[in-house]
């Protein structure tokens, strides 16, 4: 370090003496972070950008080869009314929630381009293979979105009515009550 | 947990992940802002923005970058944004590097808030060297990177630095003496 | 009328009025979850909710019960074994419920239930409960359920879940760690062996970083 290097480093000693930041100006800029993930723009744009740049788990061997799974889990806030006033936006999609439980909307994804249909079934929905189709982009993926709880949820795919897949990307669920393996996902968690 | 892998849950949609990395760098941050802006005020206005853009784009953050790298470079165009808007406001049009680099730094003139030495200095610095020199000597970035952040060459970031050095040395070495 | 008469007429009356009133309690019970009634045959149906009904009397949610149910209907399962598996689901439910304590949310619970019926001793879960009284246990038990499925000996992967909780590791990099593990077995590395070394690098790299290799948790 040369001696000019020696004085500006002395002087440069202060710089960190700037006070600290507002919490509130951080609590902020949280609040709009979060209202941002719910007013994302163009979703499938963001779909297709998600699984071009990120590497999909292989397609499953043999028969079932058909269908890869990839979840993506959009989590929308259904903003709800806070201690500071702010004002409930519910996202799209979340109609008829209960005002007292944050519900999240979450994205399923399924790269199944020679399917001709598919559908999610879980325990948000009662496991019903007609309550929520998925609808076919272009490139082969299908998507859906649900609003669920917070919490552990268990699903598994539908392709073409009678082919259940399991989610390659998620936790397997131990549950194998009826020979079929479910997926795992976790909503809304946080680390302790 | 890395910053990468941080990005990652970010981009999967997790906002919380990505305030995970706000909490990682936003006190560096706020810093290198008040000390580019010369006030509060600015510096917050300018990180709202810079942070609520890195969340914007982050699906163009690539695992190569360092991700405190790219989120300065977001952060210095915000606070080039302000202190331009501040600019305009006084009938001044920036349009680029060069002009910019012809600019007095006379813009914390009633608005800062900071008044130590080091700030008094940095405020009459124009504000091309301030920048070199706070990413160098504050926020102890190396040259390559400084040059990925700025889009300016490494030894013309280097002549920055050196500038700035020279100019601010007798403008502090005058303050201890009269301090 | 004559006293043997009058007898004979109030002891029917008697009988008459218990049966009222045995129907009237019959009647005022909970009707089955409308779902099952929807899903399942009415004998299924029935036995389902008796099922349910004596779990929630111990306390135990009962909506993943139902679920179950509908599961298996959705599976298109026997019903025998639709009603074996709600049976084993509550009495999993239970079990979680006493070692996760009261307070437990119900996706804890059920998480439990699902690891408890993948071979995970209660002890395990215990002791989980102790690493972090207050923290949600529901992606720890998430994880160490995930292990165990892929044919992670039981102890290794409690071992591995027990040790992270105790480094207090974030939920995301626990996750991200079960995502490693599920990469290395199926490139061929045994679980165990996937287990312990991906294991070995948490704690690490939790420090602002350069760039991390290529990957990440993608794959």
């Amino acid at each position: 370090m040369t001696e000019g290097d020696h004085d500006i480093a002395r002087h440069m000693a202060a710089y960190t003496e700037v006070g600290p930041p507002s919490p509130e100006a951080r609590q902020r800029l949280m609040a709009k972070l979060r209202r941002e993930s719910v007013r994302r723009p163009s979703l499938l744009a963001r779909l297709r950008e998600a699984t071009t740049s990120w590497t999909v788990s292989p397609l499953l061997s043999g028969a079932t080869a058909l269908a890869v799974g990839v979840v993506l889990g959009w989590v929308l806030h259904d903003a709800r009314t806070s201690a500071n006033g702010g004002s409930a936006t519910p996202g799209p999609g979340v109609a008829g929630v209960s005002s007292t439980h944050e519900v999240r909307l979450v994205q399923f994804v399924l790269l199944a381009p020679k399917a001709s249909r598919v559908a999610v079934v879980g325990d948000f929905n009662d496991w019903d293979p007609s309550a929520t189709p998925l609808a076919r982009l272009q490139g082969g993926s299908w998507v859906a979105a649900i609003p669920v709880s917070p919490g552990r949820h268990v699903y598994s795919f539908i392709v073409d009515g009678d082919r259940w897949v399991s989610d390659p990307a998620s936790p397997l669920a131990p549950e194998d009550d009826f020979g079929i393996r479910n997926s795992v996902i976790v909503v809304g968690q946080e680390s302790t | 947990m890395t910053d990468a892998a941080l990005v990652a849950q970010a981009r999967a949609g997790d906002v919380e992940a990505f305030g995970h990395l706000v909490d990682r760098y936003y006190d560096d941050c706020t810093r290198f802002a008040r000390r580019m802006l010369g006030n509060r005020h600015d510096a917050e206005d300018a990180l709202q923005e810079a942070f609520v853009n890195a969340y914007q784009a982050l699906a163009r953050y690539h695992e190569r970058d360092a991700f405190r790298g790219w989120l300065y470079r977001i952060v210095l165009n915000e606070c080039r944004r302000l202190a331009a808007r501040r600019w305009r406001n006084e009938r001044r049009l920036v349009h680029d590097d060069v002009t910019l680099e012809r600019l007095p730094g006379r813009e914390e003139n009633g608005a800062a808030d900071l008044r130590d030495q080091l700030q008094t200095s940095l405020a009459r610095l124009e504000p091309l060297l301030r920048e070199a020199l706070l990413l160098k000597y504050g926020e102890g970035f190396e040259y390559t990177e400084m040059a990925r952040m700025t889009g300016a060459s490494i030894p013309a970031l280097k002549m920055r630095v050196k500038r700035a050095r020279d100019q601010m040395r007798p403008w502090l070495e005058e303050m201890e003496e009269n301090a | 009328m004559s006293a043997r008469s009058w007898r004979a007429a109030c002891g029917a009356a008697f009988a008459l009025a218990a049966a009222l009133a045995w129907l009237a309690s019959a009647v005022s019970a909970a009707p089955i979850d409308k779902r099952l009634v929807e899903r399942l045959d009415p004998t299924t149906a029935e036995e389902v909710w008796k099922v349910v009904e004596a779990a929630e009397a111990q306390g135990v949610p009962t909506d993943p019960l139902i679920v179950t149910a509908l599961e298996g209907a959705s599976k298109h399962a026997r019903p025998e074994r639709i009603v074996a598996a709600v049976r084993e689901r509550s009495a999993a439910l239970l079990a979680a419920k006493e070692v996760l304590g009261p307070e437990s949310t119900p996706g804890e619970i059920a998480a439990a239930a699902g690891a408890l019926m993948s071979g995970v001793p209660r002890d395990t879960l215990a002791r989980l409960r102790q690493e972090r009284p207050k923290g949600s246990l529901l992606v720890p038990l998430v994880v160490l359920a995930d292990l165990v499925t892929r044919q992670v000996p039981i102890e290794t992967a409690s071992m591995a879940v027990l040790h992270a909780s105790r480094l207090g590791t974030r939920d995301a990099d626990l996750l991200r760690l079960r995502s490693r593990v599920e990469g290395d077995i199926r490139r061929g590395v045994s679980p165990a062996a996937a287990t312990i070394a991906r294991l070995q690098t948490l704690g690490l790299g939790d420090a602002p970083a350069p760039p991390t290799s290529p990957g990440g948790s993608h794959r």
